[in-house]
Order: structure tokens, then C-alpha cells, then sequence
């Protein structure tokens, strides 16, 4: 008989994956208790609580295992494409083409985390001029210098203009270290100037007719360097095929989300779901499997929500989380006091919707990435999660600030302003550090206070 | 006449004019005391600064913010929010090789002068707009020369009462200044300042500069003198306008935001072979990370040495400014 769902411990891992294996357990290729990937320097793992389905195992064996699959594709002789900042547009051109992988440097932000600092890479960043008063994605110039992290990319892409002064910044130190980029432009979304024909982006905003020609011409460069890149042509209907498969992707997370965030108890973690969530941007290096890791969630998630069990209690506060926590610590925290995820804003909500198809491939992508919630105005991210957080039965929002990002100065007032002002419902900001030990008690009083808040007014 | 103000390099003064309104070159009084309302931390000053005196200022009608930088965008539209002047954001292509990057600079001032024409300007013809960039053209030229023989902050006040004045007669009023005090130039020791943007209060640091036995030979900090336009070149191709705005402006103001940034280097190379400058002062403002990701770079490639000095809001600039100008002029000694 299988265990109720729970949440897990590393340890408690070992025994629960000796039972299913016990119990003939089919793994994929990457899979293997999750406590190896201790050994291979994860230590964070021994902070968190895991989600004990199998689901969730092939989930994190998914996701520690990217390294190694980059290096094989290396290895196989694939090509593989770094794209860096643009969060689920680029790879979708790279994955068209046969034997092409396409992964997110920006992905080691995560390693400080996850490696509890032990890598070192915040430290070379630090050496390079680049230090605390930047977003921890500056990680990613170390692992470009020890290589260690993933191969080096046949080809770099980097969207600029309408984005963060962090990632330009530290993307054009790499550039002046010697890793060539493409340079492509996203310009800052802006509402029609009166006259100006417009067209509706996934999502439902509108943005000039010229804004989506200009950025449609950024991912015709985009094809034609890919292609040259793999000595092959970018075609149409290679690119029809490829959005299709992330629409799958996206429709996959779609309903993950719906059936997750909108069950009375939790059915899994806001720790897997933000991992889950991520696959839409990047697949983990490779797409195929990402599909099969979020069908096997969705299976879970809907048994669980069928027998009207989860893995928290069904009085949990329902709290809208904005942005993502360099530290995946903060996600079982807000768990452990008393509140659980119902609605997120990770900064990629244009990775998660429906891409066109109703429309050349390539403008519909440029479609897509003029709908990124970073590149409009923060007062337009603030509408949209207001209106999700109503559509979810929010109670409250944390704001998860990251550490020297540039947009988070500004944008948490904008954010929690209107979130006062439409829904008059408790906020709170917090700071999340790559590794949050040193301000643990903090966080936990402030996080315990808004559960307090949402139980409070339950009760009036 | 309606007055629009502007804070970023990147704003020709001269197209504001040629639509019949007065630019006004913004510049903060001073970083503020970092005690003001709303946010601050993780902000840089001057971007907030100078975004809030834009919307509280009663005698700015309109103001054109650019995305040059993600503070300038956010701090723009966190100021405006709850204000009803009217605020036009001007993108300035940062991937300069993209394609259409260009294309789209010269678009986006078309897009800014019919924003103009509603404010209640008058759309110019070619000749009317070639005219106003002559005559800032020829004032900025004889600015420069001027500026080469008084103190540097004459100079600077000098660019700055230019570009709030305009460059109108023979004897503007952005020159009656210098000529009036005709202070001349302290002899000292060669210094190029480069990085972000002077205050009014901020000018503290010529004077330190020239205080410690220094001489500003070129001032290219975002919104010195030596960052200005290029000189308008002949006009007797057929391009317009806006081509050659696209021209003095996008392709030639040196600046860290452009990717990649390489052309900000070569001007500073060629400058400094120029200026015979022996030391580089490097002006940061804190959490501006397009400036102060260069630093390192620029320690590395500088052939003079180079010492930094960050600002902030609520500082004693004077204080601060003083121990870090001494220690250039020691590695200089
Ligand atoms: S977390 Fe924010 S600052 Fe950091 S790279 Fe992403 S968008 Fe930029
Ligand atoms: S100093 Fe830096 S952050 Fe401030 S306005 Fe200039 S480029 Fe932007």
C-alpha cells in the first residue's frame, strides 16, 4: 500500500526509495536515490522536505541530472545553445532542429543554493568585479569560468533593452571575457500610441503592430544564427512542429497548476511546483522527457486530489507567491508556517501560456516575448497578479525580493500597493538570500505574522 | 512655450526644439538625503532623483524618460505612477548590432516628436530640424573649445545652462556666464572623469579634483560635456533628420549600457591618447550596475591608473569625495 502523501526528509528518502524499489519501481536513465546527488556536492538537499511520491523522485532526479545530461550531449556531439535571460523563447527555436540542445546559464543561479556556497561561484564572480550588490545569477560567470557546471555552448544568445541591469551587466562581463554573444533586442513593452495598429499578445495584453515587428525581425536573426550554428536551415514547419511541443509542455504545467493551486489542500509542495514550473522555461535539457516528468505529476497531483488528500492541511493560508527564491529552503518554510502556495508569479508568466498558432511561427514567438511580465511596466505585472490572485482565492502575497536585483527596488511597491489597494489583503516583502540559515528566524516572524493575519480575518 | 524635460544623453534637446517646445536638460539638485518616501534601497539616486523632480517640478510640462537603464524605466514609472504630467519613455536600443537597433532609435524619435506634436508642438520641416541641430552643433563646438581654458566646473554648468537655454544668438546666455567670470583653467595634474551622472550638489568633485592639484581635461560622466553629441556632419546627402540624430547621438555617445559595449572603449582609448590624462576618477552611483560592472574591465585595460568613487543618496559627498580625489593624485605623485 502506498504511503499517504507526505513531505520527506533526505534520509526518509533512502528508506521510501528502497520500498519502491522493493516494490519494482521502473526508473528512467537518470534515476537513483536522490541522496547521491548529496554526494556529488548538493548539500541543500539535506535542509529540505521532499515530496515522497515517485513523481517527485523522477522530478528532482530530472532536474539534478541536467549537468550531466549537457555533457553528454556534448560528448554525443550535439550542438547545444546557451540562451541566456529571454526565459522560454529562444530554446523553443533550438529544440526545432534535430541533435540541438538549448539550456539557460542563467540556470546556475540556483547552484549557490543548492551547492550551500561550497562552489565557490559567487566567490570568482566576486574576483571578477561583479559582487553581492548584483542578483545572484552573477553564479553564472563562475561556472563559465570553470566549466565545470555545463560545456561550453556552441552559440550564446542574450535578449537586452527592456530587461534587468543585473543580467546586461553581468552578460556583457562574460562577453568581455571571451564568450562571443548574440546580442538580440526586446524592447520595453508600452501601450498603443493613439492610432497605432495593435495586436493582442498570449495573455491578453495589447502592444503596437510595429513592437511585434521589430521583435519578430530579432528572432529571424535568431533562426538564421541558430541554423548556421547547426549547419542547418531553421524551416517553418520545423518551428510550427516545436511550438506545438512546448504548447504541450505549457498545457501540461497549465493544468498541473489549475488542479495544484487550486485544490482545498495542497496536493503537493510549492517546492516541486516551482521546480515543475521552471521546466516550461528550459525543459531541463531535453523536452521529450520534460513532458513525461510533468504527466507523471499531473497523475499524482489528480489521484491525490480525487481521494481529497495533500500533503498539508486543508486550513493552510492560501498565499500568492511572487517571484522565485534563490534559496528553495524559503518554499518549505512558508510551509512550515501554516500557509501553503496558490497562485505564483515567477517572473516567466509568458512561458506558461498558450503560444499562437494561428500565426507565422516566428511572430508568434516574438508574440510571446514581448508578453514577458518583465518587460512591461511594473504597474501591468501588478494588474495581472491581482487578477490571478482573486481568480485563485488568495488570502495573502509574500513578495520575495532577490538580493541586488535591480527591478525588485522598485517593483515590490508597485506590487504590494496594488495588491493593498484592489484585493485589501495582507502583503508582506521579504529578502531571500541564496542561502537563508543566517536569516531564518527572521523570515519565520514574518511569514508566521502573515499566516496570523489570514487566519485572523478568517475568523472576523 | 511648454517646457519638456529630459535627463538622458540619448534625448536630442535640439528635435524637442525644432517641434517649437523648450527641452530642459534635467539635473538633480543634489542625490537627496536617502531619507525621502518610498523606496530608495536598491535604487540608484540619481535615476530617482531625477525622475521625482520631473514629476513634482511645476515648471516641467512633460518629461522623455528613456530605458537606457532599468533604474531610469522603473524609477520613471514609479514617480509617474499616481501623476497625471505627461511622460514619454524612449527606448534606446541597447543591442547597437542587432538588427533594426538603428532603425528603431530613429523610430522611436519620430514616435517622441508626434508625442510632441499632441503636446501642442508643431511638426518640423527638414530644414527647420537640420537648422536647430546646426546651431546646437556649432554651440556645442565652441563650448568645447571654451571649455578647455576654465575650471571644470564652469564648463560643466556652462553644458548643462546650454542644454536648459538653448544655444539661441551669438552671445548666449549659457556663455555670458564664463565670459563674466573668465576665471582660467588651474594648471594640475591631467584627470579624465568617466561614470554616471553629476548632481548640481555633485560638481563637489571638479573642485576636489582641481582643490588636490588636478585638471579635469575631459569630463565624460553620463551627463558631462565630453559625453555630448558628435559634431552634426555636412548635410548634403539626402537623410533625414532623424538619420543624423540617429548618427551624433546613438552610434557616437560612449556609454556602458550598449551591447555589446565595446565602442565606449575605443572612444576611451582614443581619448585618452588625446587628453594626455594620467588618471582616470571612475563615478558610480550605488546599485548602478551598467557602470559598476565596467569597473573591473576598465582597471584592467586603463593604461593610466583608475580609482573609484561611488555616490549615494545622504552622503557627505564632500567628505567622501575629498579622500578618494587624494588618493588618485598619491598613485599619481
Ligand atoms: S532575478 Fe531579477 S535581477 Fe536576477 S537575473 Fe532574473 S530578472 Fe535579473
Ligand atoms: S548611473 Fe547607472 S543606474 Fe543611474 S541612471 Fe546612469 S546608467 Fe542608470
Amino acid at each position: 500500500m502506498s504511503p499517504a502523501p507526505a513531505q520527506i526528509t533526505l534520509g526518509q528518502w533512502d528508506e521510501r526509495y528502497a520500498a519502491l524499489r522493493a516494490e519494482g519501481l521502473r526508473e528512467p536513465s537518470y534515476g537513483g536515490p536522490l541522496s547521491r546527488h548529496l554526494a556529488d556536492g548538493d548539500r541543500r538537499l539535506s535542509c529540505l522536505r521532499f515530496d515522497n511520491s515517485p513523481a517527485a523522485l523522477r522530478l528532482w532526479n530530472f532536474l539534478l541530472s541536467e549537468e550531466d545530461r549537457l555533457f553528454a550531449a556534448r560528448r554525443e556531439g550535439k550542438t547545444i545553445i546557451g540562451t541566456m535571460k529571454d526565459l522560454g523563447t529562444v530554446p523553443i527555436m533550438a529544440y526545432a532542429l534535430e541533435d540541438t540542445v538549448a539550456f539557460y546559464p542563467d540556470g546556475a543561479w540556483w547552484q549557490p543554493c543548492v551547492m550551500e556556497l561550497s562552489d565557490g561561484l559567487l566567490a570568482r564572480a566576486d574576483a571578477m568585479g561583479i559582487d553581492e550588490s548584483f542578483c545572484p545569477v552573477r553564479a553564472m560567470l563562475g561556472a563559465f569560468e570553470t566549466g565545470e557546471h555545463f560545456p561550453a555552448p556552441d552559440l550564446l544568445t542574450c535578449s537586452v533593452g527592456a530587461t534587468c541591469d543585473d543580467f546586461s551587466a553581468i552578460a556583457q562581463r562574460l562577453s568581455a571575457t571571451g564568450f562571443p554573444i548574440l546580442w538580440w533586442e526586446i524592447p520595453p513593452r508600452r501601450p498603443c500610441d493613439p492610432g497605432e495598429a495593435a495586436i493582442r499578445l498570449p495573455g491578453g495584453r495589447r502592444v503596437s503592430r510595429s513592437q511585434v515587428a521589430f521583435v519578430t525581425g530579432q528572432m529571424q536573426h535568431l533562426a538564421w544564427a541558430i541554423g548556421q550554428t547547426c549547419g542547418k536551415r531553421l524551416r517553418r514547419r520545423h518551428l510550427a512542429q516545436s511550438i506545438h511541443q512546448a504548447n504541450r509542455v505549457r498545457g501540461l504545467l497549465g493544468e498541473l497548476r489549475e488542479e495544484a493551486y487550486r485544490a482545498a489542500a495542497a496536493p503537493l509542495g510549492a517546492m516541486e511546483m516551482l521546480v515543475a514550473e521552471m521546466l516550461a522555461i528550459h525543459y531541463c535539457s531535453d523536452r521529450d522527457e520534460t513532458v513525461a516528468v510533468l504527466e507523471d505529476l499531473l497523475a499524482e497531483v489528480r489521484r491525490r486530489v480525487a481521494a481529497g488528500t495533500g500533503v498539508l492541511e486543508a486550513a493552510a493560508a492560501r498565499v500568492y507567491w511572487v517571484n522565485p527564491v534563490a534559496d528553495l529552503r524559503a518554499m518549505n518554510l512558508l510551509e512550515e508556517c501554516g500557509g501553503r502556495v496558490c497562485g505564483t508569479d515567477y517572473m516567466f508568466g509568458h512561458a506558461l501560456a498558450r503560444i499562437p498558432t494561428n500565426v507565422p511561427p516566428l511572430e508568434a514567438l516574438a508574440r510571446m516575448a514581448l508578453a514577458d511580465p518583465m518587460v512591461g511596466p511594473a504597474g501591468q505585472r501588478a494588474e495581472d497578479i491581482c487578477a490571478d490572485m482573486a481568480a485563485a482565492g488568495a488570502e495573502a502575497a509574500v513578495i520575495s525580493r532577490i538580493p541586488g536585483a535591480s527591478h525588485c527596488a522598485t517593483e515590490g511597491a508597485v506590487i504590494a500597493e496594488e495588491i493593498r489597494g484592489r484585493l485589501a489583503l495582507p502583503v508582506v516583502e521579504i529578502e531571500v538570500p541564496p542561502v537563508i540559515d543566517a536569516v531564518m528566524a527572521s523570515l519565520k516572524t514574518r511569514l508566521s505574522a502573515l499566516v496570523e493575519r489570514v487566519k485572523e480575518r478568517r475568523e472576523r | 512655450m511648454k517646457t519638456v524635460a529630459y535627463s538622458c544623453p540619448f534625448v536630442p534637446p535640439e528635435w524637442i526644439a525644432a517641434h517649437g517646445l523648450r527641452p530642459r536638460l534635467l539635473v538633480p539638485a543634489s542625490l537627496g538625503t536617502g531619507a525621502e518616501s518610498g523606496p530608495t534601497a536598491g535604487l540608484c539616486a540619481f535615476a530617482r532623483a531625477a525622475a521625482q523632480a520631473a514629476v513634482e517640478d511645476g515648471a516641467i510640462d512633460a518629461y522623455v524618460a528613456t530605458s537606457l537603464c532599468d533604474q531610469r524605466r522603473r524609477a520613471t514609472e514609479l514617480a509617474a505612477r499616481h501623476s497625471k504630467k505627461p511622460v514619454f519613455m524612449l527606448h534606446v536600443p541597447a543591442a547597437c548590432r542587432a538588427p533594426g537597433a538603428e532603425a528603431m532609435y530613429i523610430a522611436e524619435l519620430q514616435r517622441l516628436g508626434r508625442f510632441l506634436v499632441r503636446l501642442g508642438g508643431k511638426e518640423p520641416s527638414r530644414d527647420e530640424l537640420i537648422l536647430a541641430m546646426r546651431r546646437y552643433s556649432v554651440a556645442r563646438a565652441s563650448l568645447a573649445a571654451t571649455s578647455a581654458t576654465i575650471p571644470a566646473r564652469q564648463a560643466a554648468e556652462a553644458y548643462w545652462n546650454l542644454c536648459e537655454n538653448g544655444p539661441a544668438g551669438d552671445a548666449p546666455p549659457w556663455l555670458w556666464a564664463v565670459q563674466r567670470e573668465g576665471k582660467p583653467k588651474p594648471p594640475g595634474v591631467p584627470i579624465l572623469l568617466l561614470g554616471g551622472p553629476l548632481t548640481r550638489e555633485g560638481l563637489v568633485v571638479l573642485d576636489c579634483i582641481e582643490q588636490a592639484g588636478g585638471c579635469v581635461v575631459v569630463n565624460a560622466t553620463e551627463n558631462g560635456p565630453a559625453t555630448a553629441a558628435a559634431p552634426l556632419p555636412p548635410v548634403h546627402t539626402k537623410a533625414s533628420g532623424a538619420q543624423f540624430l540617429m548618427r551624433t547621438y546613438y552610434r557616437h555617445i560612449p556609454h556602458p549600457f550598449s551591447r555589446p559595449n565595446d565602442w565606449l572603449y575605443e572612444w576611451l582609448a582614443a581619448t585618452l591618447t588625446k587628453c594626455h590624462a594620467r588618471g582616470i576618477l571612475f563615478i558610480r552611483h550605488v546599485w548602478c550596475d551598467l557602470w559598476h560592472a565596467e569597473l573591473a574591465r576598465l582597471k584592467a585595460c586603463s593604461p593610466v591608473p583608475v580609482v573609484d568613487l561611488d555616490l549615494a543618496a545622504g552622503d557627505d559627498t564632500a567628505a567622501r569625495v575629498g579622500g578618494r580625489v587624494q588618493a588618485l593624485m598619491e598613485m599619481l605623485a
